[in-house]
């Protein structure tokens, strides 16, 4: 009797070890209303890939606004590609999507040969704004359409401890010997991930000097243009003060961007965080209390302001429904669903804001919304105007920068403000890894 | 030791001894085209492994107009850091072999404790990499409100040295000194379960009669450990050092989700290293040369091992009504539980940690830790779910099911030709020998090439090529394994099926009935692999792949704020493997220790 138990349990055992497998063919469908979905792109049929760079909320947002997008005849993949949307466009990129949305117009001066023009009619119709053209164009040919703007000169603050916000770079000073003074750190700085730093440079260098920032975001920079060193060193002057950065350097350094946000408005460590404008859902969501959130433009960049966009560009060779899929992204309406549910979101396009129904825009989103319109440029993010090589040196010779420089190294200041020109240098040289 | 009180009686047993040739001289006669089964394994093997294999090697010694080692050069040069921390990880590996020794060694003195313990430790065998790495980083999460080690450290340093303005905050975990702690922990916690489970298997197979006989003979405990025990482990333990010394070699998802960027540097293993440098302009080369290098230390140590593997190791069945063991005095059983409790709670800790984090709202917990109260929630499952996590399951599962269906199909004819199908001994040999250099190869050896094919054709990211992939990685170790179940079926058993008139399907029949458990436990381990592979997908197909492991990885770009969501797609993408492992965790094991070469 006890044998032909054991061999019963011993086959349902067996039996049983099959099951998860089963399950995972069979029940999944059941909650997933796209198995069609699923085969058509395991095999890529009639299907546009996207290739884009977010991840998290963003992403989340972006396959909503996909919802509304109904297209005949073809689906929408989007590929999350992370950082290596900045290799998307290169020859040797695995997943080649066959619309890009970039966030490094740089790129498309460099990769023109994998590239294919925008529909003519695009730019003509007034669809967008003119400011960018020259940006995303090559001898009057445009190949790229920004879609999503972002606002780099923001600075995103503690209401309940700032009463008078800093216009200039030293009353901002000032404002952070008071804050220490009563024992909070102002500065959340996210030194784990390179472009938070980046864009703290950006900011101050298009203080020092608007041309050598075009300059330096241009082809072929020059490194050792004096307003690098003098924003390197205005810079450090604001790092170096003793507990001015929250958790010393070396915790900024494994803090990444979302930390940051955390540290001002969730935990109360710190009062000021840089931060571009689509910071505010992760702030809103986030915050202890929903009063004390506020943003200042960043001191001293007057009317300019230090911009980023997601471009979409065509990937050689794009077909009709990629075509298509890029005209749908340039309408008033297609990013309405982004704007007016996760937020977060600064639409390139002029026309959107003025669309019905329109953008549903928080007051500091319409503000730093109107700043982008009104500022002169574009003056691109240093990391991401600069391309993919250059941004990778910026971000390690910042990190070490902040490293150097963070927790009271004052004196150390000119010599690593050297360090990183020296580097960039050698990196444009070509002798950099 | 005789029982007085029964009658002693003597019991004769005549046993026939399995004939071990076939019953008459010379080989039965067979058709040519059986041969052709092993052709479409071949051919696979050759296209999706061997040719970019070829390829990588042409560009690691290709150097402008011809043949020499300047890329080795620049690759020592541009690596030497991540080419010494690969070193140190192989002595990790080392370790963790030895604490799984000695934990297994410990744990015949377990009792009852035994179950729960094993089950402790093989769970995070069936996660991936990428789950692990989650768990580490929701540890040792710098903030305080968040790592439950910083804030235990934290409270007792606030406890001893008094609350302290500006705050005191715990060390950098993940700086660049710390951060080797949580990645060996890490690494640890995914190994040690297989290591102990292996080497348990294996000393329970020992005859207690021979370790008997020896204390009798008043041989010491150390004496017996290394005349009886090792020697008789000597199988067991090629396999777990190949396969932890591989592992260690190859190492990649777990540095890349758990350092942080500024340390990447310093930290860097050959795998990421060699990532890096494929993004690099004029770094094809070295990184060519860099996977190159990898590849030979790999395969030197697989080859190394295959002698020790050859030993035909048998599991005797050990009889069911055990002698209990003589109890062990109270204090040692008290240490023994003690210590087997608290390894069961230090392994349970993090998968339980990562369970709680899933279970709150995606603000609790992105702002705090699990001991902080909150509501339970399935927010963050939700979120998961919006965030794609079904489509990322049903493409893993498909993908799974299709690799595995496919190794079968090719893996087990191929086997089935190279135990029987009359091969001259030499191709035998040779096969095995190439089959165990390729069950190694690393995806950096065979990836690019793979990718811009599959790029050029407009196929990747899409499922089937990558199905092939997996299938080509996978098949060299399951026909390794099944061709010694195959092989271990009695000759005359298969000579007489073979001179009957039935012929090749009676052979394939009584096969069948003898390889099952084999097919089974290839099935499994390859199930498992594809499910919780990152690197393979990730180098052949790029960021846009949507396996479940690129899924977690995207999210733990931005960590804090998608902590709830993340923990719960690593729940759900762990509950598939971690069933399936546990489930046919005894036939696994056994097909593994039963001996892969002979």
């Amino acid at each position: 009797v006890s044998a032909t138990r054991r061999i019963n349990r011993r086959t349902t055992l067996r039996a049983a070890g099959l099951l998860p497998l089963v399950a995972a063919t069979a029940a999944l469908p059941a909650g997933c209303a796209s198995v069609g979905d699923a085969l058509g792109n395991a095999f890529s049929i009639n299907t546009v890939r996207v290739g884009v760079g977010w991840s998290g909320d963003e992403l989340a947002a972006f396959h909503r606004m996909l919802d509304d997008f109904h297209p005949h005849g073809y689906s929408v993949q989007v590929l999350p590609l992370g950082d290596q949307i900045r290799t998307a466009l290169s020859p040797n990129a695995k997943s080649r999507p066959e619309v890009v949305m970039l966030p490094t117009p740089g790129l498309i001066h460099t990769n023109l040969q994998y590239l294919d023009p925008l529909p003519a009619d695009l730019w003509s119709s007034g669809n967008l704004g003119l400011d960018w053209q020259a940006a995303v164009s090559v001898n009057g040919v445009p190949y790229g359409l920004p879609f999503k703007l972002t606002n780099r000169s923001a600075v995103w603050y503690r209401a309940d401890l700032i009463d008078r916000v800093p216009t200039s770079w030293p009353d901002w000073l000032a404002l952070n010997d008071r804050l220490i003074g009563r024992g909070t750190a102002p500065l959340a700085l996210a030194g784990a991930d390179g472009w938070p730093l980046a864009d703290f440079l950006s900011n101050i260098l298009l203080t020092v000097s608007p041309g050598a920032y075009t300059q330096l975001t241009g082809p072929r920079p020059n490194w050792s243009d004096p307003a690098l060193g003098q924003a390197l060193r205005t810079l450090g002057a604001m790092w170096s003060v003793p507990g001015a950065i929250s958790g010393g350097a070396e915790r900024a350094l494994e803090m990444r961007y979302p930390d940051a946000l955390l540290e001002v408005f969730g935990y109360h460590r710190a009062a000021m965080v840089v931060a571009p404008d689509h910071a505010e859902p992760v702030i809103r969501r986030f915050r202890r209390d929903p009063a004390s959130i506020g943003v200042f433009p960043f001191p001293g960049t007057g009317d300019n302001v230090v911009s980023g966009g997601d471009i979409a560009v065509l990937r050689k060779p794009a077909g009709d429904q990629a075509n298509d899929f890029v005209r749908w992204l340039a309408g008033p309406q297609a990013p309405m669903s982004w704007i007016n549910g996760n937020g977060g979101f600064l639409a390139a396009n002029p026309r959107s804001d003025n669309a019905s129904p329109g953008p549903n825009y928080t007051a500091n989103a319409r503000r730093l919304l109107a700043k982008l319109r009104h500022s002169g440029g574009p003056y691109i993010g240093l990391f991401d105007g600069v391309g993919s090589a250059y941004g990778t040196s910026l971000e390690r010779a910042l990190a070490d920068f902040l490293r150097t420089v963070g927790d009271g190294g004052r004196r150390a200041v000119d010599q690593a403000a050297r360090t990183v020109i020296d580097t960039m240098t050698a990196t444009e040289n070509g002798s950099g890894g | 030791m005789i029982d007085e009180s029964r009658p002693v009686s003597l019991r004769l047993e005549v046993a026939g001894r399995g004939m071990t040739g076939p019953p008459v001289a010379g080989g039965p006669r067979r058709g040519w085209n059986r041969h052709l089964l092993v052709m479409p394994a071949v051919a696979v093997l050759v296209a999706v492994l061997v040719t970019p294999m070829v390829i990588t090697l042409w560009q690691a010694f290709w150097i402008g107009g011809g043949l020499g080692f300047g890329n080795f050069a620049t690759a020592w040069e541009r690596a030497n850091t991540a080419i010494t921390n690969s070193v140190l990880w192989l002595l990790t590996a080392v370790g963790v072999v030895v604490a799984g020794f000695v934990i297994a060694l410990l744990s015949q003195r377990l009792g009852e404790l035994w179950r729960p313990l094993l089950l402790a430790l093989v769970i995070p065998v069936g996660m991936s990499t990428m789950v692990v790495g989650v768990m580490f980083r929701l540890i040792f999460d710098p903030a305080p409100e968040r790592g439950a080690v910083s804030a235990l450290v934290t409270g007792l340093h606030d406890l001893f040295a008094g609350p302290a303005n500006p705050p005191w905050l715990p060390p950098a975990w993940l700086g660049p000194g710390l951060v080797w702690l949580v990645l060996i922990s890490a690494f640890t916690l995914s190994w040690l379960g297989f290591v102990v489970s292996l080497f348990r298997t294996g000393l329970d197979s020992i005859s207690p009669d021979v370790i008997r006989v020896a204390k009798v003979e008043g041989i010491g405990w150390f004496a017996r450990l290394r005349t009886i025990v090792l020697p008789a482990l000597r199988p067991v333990t090629a396999i777990i050092v190949l396969t932890l010394v591989v592992s260690a070699a190859r190492m990649f998802d777990l540095v890349l989700i758990v350092v942080p960027a500024p340390v990447s540097g310093p930290t860097a293993v050959v795998a990421t290293r060699w990532w890096q440098l494929t993004s690099v302009s004029g770094g094809a080369g070295p990184a060519a040369a860099l996977a190159v290098l990898l590849y030979a230390f790999v395969a030197v140590v697989a080859l190394i091992s295959v002698p020790g593997l050859r030993h035909r190791w048998v599991v005797p069945q050990r009889p069911d009504q055990d002698r209990p063991p003589r109890p062990a005095p109270r204090w040692r059983r008290w240490v023994m539980s003690t210590l087997g409790v608290l390894i069961i709670a230090v392994w349970a800790y993090p998968e339980l940690t990562m369970l709680a984090t899933a279970l709150r709202g995606p603000v609790d917990a992105g702002l705090f830790g699990w001991w902080r109260p909150a509501a339970p929630s399935l927010g963050s499952f939700a979120e998961a779910i919006r965030a794609g996590l079904w489509s990322s399951l049903l493409d893993t599962a498909l993908l799974a099911v299709l690799a595995t269906g496919l190794l079968l199909v090719l893996a087990v004819p191929a086997a089935y030709v190279l135990s029987w199908g009359g091969l001259p001994r030499w191709m035998v040999r040779g096969s095995t020998v190439l089959l165990v250099v390729l069950a190694v190869a690393p995806p950096q050896m065979y990836a690019m090439p793979l990718g811009q094919v599959f790029g050029a054709v407009g196929q990747s990211g899409t499922q089937l090529p990558l199905a092939l992939v997996h299938t080509a990685a996978g098949l060299p170790f399951a026909v390794l394994l099944l061709r010694w179940k195959f092989t271990s079926v009695p000759a005359n058993v298969v000579a007489g099926a073979a001179l009957g008139d039935d012929g090749a399907r009676a052979e394939l029949d009584r096969a069948w009935r003898q390889v099952r458990p084999a097919v089974v436990a290839v099935a499994v381990l390859e199930f498992v692999q594809v499910w919780n592979d990152f690197a393979v997908s990730f180098l052949v197909s790029g960021a846009g792949a949507n396996p479940l492991s690129l899924l977690l990885w995207g999210q733990a770009r931005q960590f804090s704020t998608s902590t709830g969501p993340l923990a719960a797609s690593a729940v759900v993408s762990a509950l598939v493997p971690v069933l399936v492992v546990l489930i046919n965790w005894r036939t696994v094991v056994r097909g593994l220790t039963g001996g892969v070469l002979r």
